[in-house]
């Protein structure tokens, strides 16, 4: 019923990047000590300071949502927000680099939901402690490409995350181009 | 906060008399819109991030509810509006959507269709317009009265071409002041438009 009740949310946010049901527990427990040891390094695929663009499809069964994620990581925690190709906000997340800790901010109504939140917080947070490494659990696996694109699948749930990165060096040049050349 | 709309604009609306003239004058020219086509530049502010994320694409309207959305980078997806039928296609999959089926699905589209061609101003049951002239603009601020909108925009603000009295840029204000900003350019209107650009199937 909750994944029928979510699979209606996702199909209604539109075009927005959202996510899914349940319970998802606690996978990353098992891999907590290694996380630990590397508190100060989660995510080693995002540079310190530097904000990384991704292209994110999130797929279940023959449902298949995308939009742009867009990463943050500063010193102590790693930030970011999800929102669809228009530019409509699905959420913001900030994880601290400290406890690996995730808070969801700002999401949209839709998404808005406890059982929404569970599984989102866990599939990102087991997406944002990779290092930039491939790694599994019983209920989630993740690949990590050179290229650094991502697809993580939540078997219990049966979802799965496509990330690839996003080229935009070219469009912020060409952007700041047009803005200059309207003034 | 809620004052910066007026602020920013640095002036205070229209009279009545003066909104009904401009409404009524972006009324005739849309009616009177057979296509419309445009690039666009679509930037998206994220004060969390102090960044922002900028998309380029291509805008096609026909008259009769057609409309091609297209965006070409840093991503690629499509969304056409074609009667009763909407398509959304990423570079991974297409889908093809009964506006019927959803009441927020018809209401997306009819709002998306009626903010390019500024007949959204007339839907009194949706926004709540004021009306500001900057001499070489027009501004028509739009506050959502629907819950849908307002759980996602506090203002979308239009601004018009007052030569041509066409919209030539959109902003779309979130509920904690994210802006999303998209700037039409090279706009013709009543040009020939490729039928095939607004397929669905």
């Amino acid at each position: 019923m909750k994944i029928y009740l979510i699979l209606i949310s996702l199909l209604f946010t539109v075009t927005s990047v959202s996510a899914q049901t349940g319970n998802a527990g606690n996978d990353c427990c098992r891999c907590q000590k290694h996380c630990q040891k590397t508190a100060n390094d989660t995510c080693g695929f995002l540079p310190n300071g530097k904000v990384v663009k991704y292209n994110i499809v999130i797929q279940r069964e023959n449902t298949d949502i995308t939009g742009i994620c867009i990463i943050k990581r500063t010193n102590d925690s790693i930030m970011g927000t999800v929102m669809n190709e228009f530019g409509i906000k699905a959420f913001d997340f900030i994880m601290s680099t400290r406890n690996q800790e995730i808070e969801l901010d700002d999401v949209m109504a839709m998404l808005d939901k406890w059982y929404i939140k569970k599984v989102l917080r866990d599939d990102l947070k087991f997406i944002l402690t990779c290092e930039g490494k491939s790694k599994s659990t019983n209920s989630r696996v993740l690949t990590v490409n050179e290229d650094m694109s991502m697809e993580m699948n939540n078997l219990t749930y049966k979802l799965k995350y496509i990330l690839k990165p996003l080229d935009t060096s070219a469009q912020a040049e060409e952007s700041e181009g047009v803005e200059n050349s309207n003034k | 906060m809620l004052l910066m709309p007026a602020f920013v604009m640095g002036q205070n609306p229209v009279s009545n008399n003066k909104k009904k003239e401009m409404i009524e004058r972006i009324t005739r020219v849309s009616e009177s819109l057979k296509t419309l086509q445009c690039d666009f530049v679509q930037t998206k502010q994220l004060s969390m991030l102090n960044d922002k994320i900028v998309s380029r694409g291509k805008m096609y309207y026909k008259q009769n509810n057609a409309l091609r959305w297209q965006y070409t980078s840093p991503y690629t997806y499509t969304f056409i509006i074609n009667g009763g039928k909407v398509l959304m296609q990423s570079s991974s999959k297409k889908h093809v959507v009964d506006v019927k089926s959803s009441r927020m699905f018809s209401e997306i589209s009819m709002i998306m269709m009626n903010s390019v061609t500024g007949k959204c101003l007339n839907s009194t049951k949706d926004f709540q317009v004021r009306m500001f002239d900057n001499g070489n603009e027009w501004i028509a601020e739009m506050t959502p009265l629907k819950k849908q909108m307002k759980q996602m925009f506090r203002t979308i603000r239009l601004h018009f071409n007052v030569a041509k009295s066409i919209v030539n840029k959109v902003e779309m204000i979130e509920k904690r002041g994210d802006a999303t900003i998209i700037v039409m350019n090279n706009v013709k209107s009543n040009k020939p438009v490729n039928e095939n650009l607004f397929d669905i199937n």
